[in-house]
């Protein structure tokens, strides 16, 4: 699938979290998660050994999280994930080891829900500004309100370099000064 | 009519592809991608949805359908995903609307059980117990929040917090969509808003009521966040209100003065205007015409007086502590600087 197609389906958006989270207290987005394995087929080995050595660790940790196990015979392992915003995910787990098992409901306890999408900027603000929008005027000096027009001091060329001739008259001065205070 | 459920529940979960409809076939064009399946396949999509909804079977499964759903185990846990201590039963009693009890009794009936016993009880009582909770707080964290902002302000933006609309947002936020009993489904916002408030009743009932406002601090009151304040409150005439205050608090007339135009007779003409009161600079503000450079210019004057600016702190949220304060703030009509002096701002 070239990137296009995948703009196409997916789409891009800001950075974003659900619900102000984290600005008075932080509550975990994952709010269920369904361990589909087989019991008996090699595919779902590895799902079995993490159910068995890791879950029960997991589940307590994780009190907000409502774990479902949903033995299925003979069908691939897979792990759905169900977010608080309504959205859900999908993760095959056929002939992982429970390792990646582990890594991968890591992921899915850490994200937030919002769709996997190509993020347009790394930070985003509603209010780029709290000065206000810009104008014409902005840190304009008032005094052009009350100058005369064609003004000789506004018309002249902007000159941020001095020129070689006021060069030279720096120079002239400061050995000027130097001398006078070698003869005093 | 088995069979045709099956293949329908099967369409289902490919049919929210179609949902966030874009049209392929021309942006694909745009792009110049020379995809030759997008377009048929969303065709395809769309087709099939049109041909459900036609057969009158786009029924949307509640997720208390499926085989793996433990209603105790999605109560306990939606208590410890908010980090609260809920009682059991009267949270229970929070989640379950009277329609969901009606609709009970009405199956019972027609089940053949002359009198239904159902020990339900509605989230009725605990939806009014937490809607005061909600507007009483919000009420008094707002009024210390901005100690300049009038008491009407502060009243409408208690009316934003409590308004339907927000309730439901934040219900549904904390994952109230799949635990409430009621009896249509996707409940509706009312519905939704209703057993949020019975929810802060249930914790005020189940832990303390310091405990309980810090929950709606942190659910409801944090909805202000990124919202413009003086769009919540909008004062009709600006240039009165401000009149009148400037004269209250024995000031000069507001004059308005022209600071800069530019574009004059053009479509992009631009003026500022500046507001001054005894040859002080008051407020400021720009529009396309002079009358709407004189209004924002009010405006901006009034939000400097009631410290609303875009550039005014943020509410204190986290471990700041916020002193309620339950005497209200000055009225618009009783606004003056003078009196506004005497109020500390912190």
């Amino acid at each position: 699938m070239t990137s296009h197609t995948w703009n196409l389906f997916w789409g891009s958006s800001f950075v974003r979290t659900p619900l102000r989270n984290g600005v008075g207290r932080y509550v975990q987005q994952l709010q269920r998660v369904t361990f589909k394995f087989c019991k008996t087929h090699g595919g779902s080995q590895g799902m079995r050994e993490f159910i068995e050595k890791d879950l029960v660790d997991f589940a307590k940790v994780n009190p907000g999280v409502v774990v479902y196990l949903k033995p299925r015979r003979h069908r691939s392992p897979c792990l759905k994930a169900e977010y608080l915003n309504g959205e859900e995910e999908y993760i095959s787990a056929h002939n992982l080891s429970s390792s990646d098992i582990k890594k991968w409901v890591e992921y899915l306890r850490m994200r937030s829900g919002n769709p996997v999408e190509r993020l347009r900027k790394y930070q985003h603000t509603d209010h780029p500004s709290i000065q206000g929008p810009w104008t014409p005027w902005t840190h304009r000096d008032p005094e052009i309100n009350v100058t005369e027009f064609p003004s000789e001091k506004l018309s002249a060329a902007h000159v941020t370099e001095k020129t070689a001739t006021e060069q030279v008259i720096e120079l002239f001065e400061k050995q000027k000064i130097a001398s006078g205070s070698n003869t005093s | 009519m088995m069979s045709v459920f099956g293949k329908t529940s099967s369409l289902l979960r490919v049919l929210p592809a179609v949902a966030a409809c874009r049209n392929i076939t021309t942006s694909a064009c745009m792009f110049g991608i020379k995809s030759r399946w997008v377009a048929p396949y969303r065709k395809e999509l769309l087709k099939r949805q049109k041909k459900m909804e036609r057969m009158g079977i786009t029924h949307q499964l509640k997720r208390s359908e499926y085989i793996e759903w433990n209603y105790d185990a999605e109560v306990y846990a939606f208590g410890k995903r908010l980090g609260e201590q809920f009682d059991n039963n009267i949270l229970r009693e929070a989640l379950t609307d009277s329609s969901y009890i009606s609709q009970e009794r009405v199956r019972q009936q027609e089940l053949g059980v002359p009198e239904p016993a159902l020990t339900m009880t509605s989230n009725n009582e605990l939806a009014t117990a937490g809607s005061h909770i909600i507007a009483d707080y919000s009420i008094k964290y707002l009024r210390s929040a901005l100690p300049l902002f009038p008491e009407e302000g502060i009243r409408s933006l208690v009316d934003y917090l409590t308004s339907s609309e927000v309730m439901a947002e934040v219900g549904l936020g904390i994952g109230l969509k799949d635990l409430i009993l009621c009896k249509e489904y996707p409940p509706t916002p009312e519905t939704v808003g209703k057993c949020f408030q019975a929810v802060v009743g249930a914790l005020n009932a189940s832990t303390s009521l310091s405990q309980c406002q810090l929950f709606v601090r942190d659910f409801v009151v944090t909805q202000l966040i990124g919202k413009d304040l003086n769009e919540i409150w909008e004062i009709e005439n600006p240039m009165e209100a401000m009149q009148d205050i400037l004269g209250r608090s024995g000031r000069g007339e507001p004059e308005p003065r022209l600071i800069f135009e530019s574009g004059k007779n053009t479509l992009e003409a631009v003026y500022h205007v500046g507001i001054y009161s005894d040859k002080e600079f008051i407020g400021s503000g720009y529009g396309e015409t002079v009358g709407t450079a004189v209004d924002q210019a009010a405006r901006d004057a009034l939000r400097r007086f009631f410290q609303t600016t875009a550039a005014s702190p943020p509410l204190p949220f986290g471990k700041e502590n916020v002193k309620l304060k339950a005497e209200p703030n000055l009225s618009v009509e009783d606004w003056s600087l003078e009196k506004a002096k005497n109020i500390i701002t912190c």
